[in-house]
């Protein structure tokens, strides 16, 4: 497998700022916009500018968007992303397909769109206006899901991959929410995988799930399954580069108490499962715990 | 497409309910029954999934950056106790969760009854404005050499200010400056001064400063919107009989705020 396809990397997370100025080689980075995105100084933006500097690469990911929501699309919200595009010039800028929020309350959650044929038009509509604004490509995450509704007509894989093609957007494959999402609905998740059109796909996302009763929940506070690894080498086998330039794939671990040496040893093992090379990828040198 | 309109159609009529039962953290809302009519029914059981999910985020990423103080002092569970309450009554409508509990101090003063929920009203009161100054713009100046011109330093300029409520004489500048007294706070965090100055001394510290009571003419200067180097000259100026003790008071004071390095500029 060719090692230049992919960019391995991992979420940024503040208690990993001070290993992050020790450690020689710092790969690609996602950096978390709703971490950011209402700052104008302070530690987090300061730690953040100089450990994104020796990246590899770096990408913006959000939570608070609301692509699917009803809300009208926040000016300041959509002012501070544009901001931090170029601060942080990052490889790919994207959000979650979900609503956040209704009548101007906040859920702070990433909650299910009903998938029918007018939600498609409507979140084309919103992506529109969301990459007139900032100028850029914009990529668009599936979520992991819990319920699903009598009204869903169209496959997850489908829905995501029309509303990218419409809109022009890209997508951001959440390995781990398909696998997610296809357990909690008794589907085969390398079928689900199939239905994403792959050559929309601008960035990968994996990470850990836990079990909560008979279905699963994605926490992120957990090592990555050995079955969504093996999803994410299957998928990673189906991908034909052309143009894409290396493909970033993120470990996400929002578990505060992970040390960046465990976060950084887990990322090698999965680039390893995935036959992928892992210089990268080498934990600290002389990296105790996570200063949280 | 309009918000009133798009509700009533299928695809998002949910949305409301959905959100709406969320934040209400109640089971036996109206809201709730309509989400039944459109979740499918081998799926419904995992609905109570997201409001513990809402809470769960909402603290987590608050502990994580304003109410670390709350929490070491009434403790992970009490916080929790407290911020489910306060969004039972104000469902968060900040884009930031750091904005969302900006209510939480006024409805604790309003509603509580005991000591101990005022003093957590204050605390947090704290906390907030630690973290609306530590998130704010960075000081121009962050470390001023000895050619650096007064006038471009920003950095010194006081944030914020704490004062204590009632035992001391305080300048009106408390008064017109800070929002609130804050009755609850311990006097011990005060200890024998006119109260604290919050100061952003570089882009990731924050320095909490215990301001001499002799000085509340000094502070009154600074609430008026003076810099620190304009309010010693008033100072200076000023033809009052402790001008010369305050001076004295103020250097010391001066120097906890490491700018001893502008009064050795001012004096050569």
């Amino acid at each position: 497998m060719n090692s230049q396809r992919f960019t391995w990397g991992v979420g940024l997370r503040p208690g990993h700022y001070s290993d992050w100025q020790t450690q020689e080689h710092v790969p690609a980075l996602e950096i978390m916009t709703d971490n950011l995105i209402h700052h104008r100084g302070g530690p987090a933006l300061w730690h953040t500018k100089r450990i994104v500097e020796r990246a590899s690469l770096c990408v913006l990911h959000g939570v608070g968007i609301n692509i699917g929501g009803l809300s009208p699309l926040s000016t300041k919200y959509l002012d501070g992303l544009k901001h931090l595009i170029q601060v942080f010039k990052p490889r790919v800028v994207s959000d979650h397909l979900c609503f956040t929020q209704a009548r101007g309350i906040q859920s702070y959650e990433l909650l299910p769109l009903m998938r029918t044929k007018n939600t498609i038009e409507h979140a084309v509509a919103r992506i529109d206006s969301i990459q007139q604004a900032l100028g850029v490509r914009f990529s668009i995450e599936n979520v992991s899901a819990y319920v699903n509704y009598r009204e869903d007509a169209i496959p997850e894989g489908e829905f995501v991959s029309e509303i990218a093609q419409r809109s022009g957007c890209g997508i951001l494959l959440d390995v781990n929410n398909v696998y997610v999402s296809s357990m909690n609905f008794n589907l085969n998740p390398e079928d689900e995988i199939k239905r994403f059109d792959l050559n929309a796909v601008t960035q990968i996302h994996v990470a850990g799930h836990s079990r909560r009763d008979d279905f699963l929940f994605d926490t992120h506070d957990s090592v990555v399954c050995a079955e969504v690894w093996e999803l994410l080498r299957k998928t990673l086998s189906s991908f034909h580069f052309s143009e894409h330039g290396t493909l970033p794939i993120i470990l996400e671990n929002d578990e505060r108490n992970t040390s960046l040496t465990t976060l950084l040893d887990e990322l090698m093992k999965g680039s390893q499962v995935c036959n992928e090379d892992t210089s990268i990828v080498q934990p600290p040198h002389n990296s105790g715990e996570s200063h949280v | 497409m309009s918000d009133k309109n798009s509700e009533t159609t299928l695809p998002f009529k949910y949305q409301w309910s959905f959100v709406e039962w969320m934040t209400s953290l109640d089971a036996r809302t109206p809201a709730e029954s309509e989400l039944r009519d459109v979740v499918t029914a081998e799926s419904l059981y995992r609905l109570e999934t997201y409001q513990s999910s809402f809470l769960s985020r909402i603290s987590s990423n608050l502990s994580e950056t304003l109410f670390e103080a709350c929490e070491n002092l009434f403790g992970v569970e009490v916080v929790a106790k407290v911020l489910a309450g306060f969004f039972k009554f104000h469902p968060p409508t900040a884009e930031s969760i750091t904005d969302a509990p900006a209510q939480l101090p006024e409805h604790l003063r309003a509603t509580a009854h005991t000591k101990e929920a005022l003093l957590f009203a204050d605390v947090a009161d704290v906390c907030m404005r630690r973290w609306r100054i530590l998130t704010a713009a960075d000081p121009h100046a962050v470390s001023p050499t000895e050619d650096t011109p007064l006038e471009a330093v920003h950095l010194m300029s006081p944030s914020d200010y704490i004062a204590p409520s009632g035992q001391h004489d305080l300048a009106a500048a408390w008064e017109s400056g800070a929002e609130k007294p804050f009755e609850y706070l311990p006097d011990s965090l005060f200890g024998d001064s006119a109260g604290l100055l919050l100061v952003k001394t570089s882009p990731t510290d924050l320095t909490f400063v215990r301001v001499p009571i002799q000085l509340n003419e000094f502070v009154r200067a600074l609430v008026a919107g003076l810099s620190i180097e304009q309010a010693v000259d008033a100072l200076e100026q000023s033809a009052s009989a402790d001008a010369e003790n305050c001076l004295a008071l103020l250097t010391e004071f001066m120097a906890k705020m490491q700018i001893q390095r502008l009064l050795t500029q001012r004096s050569s």
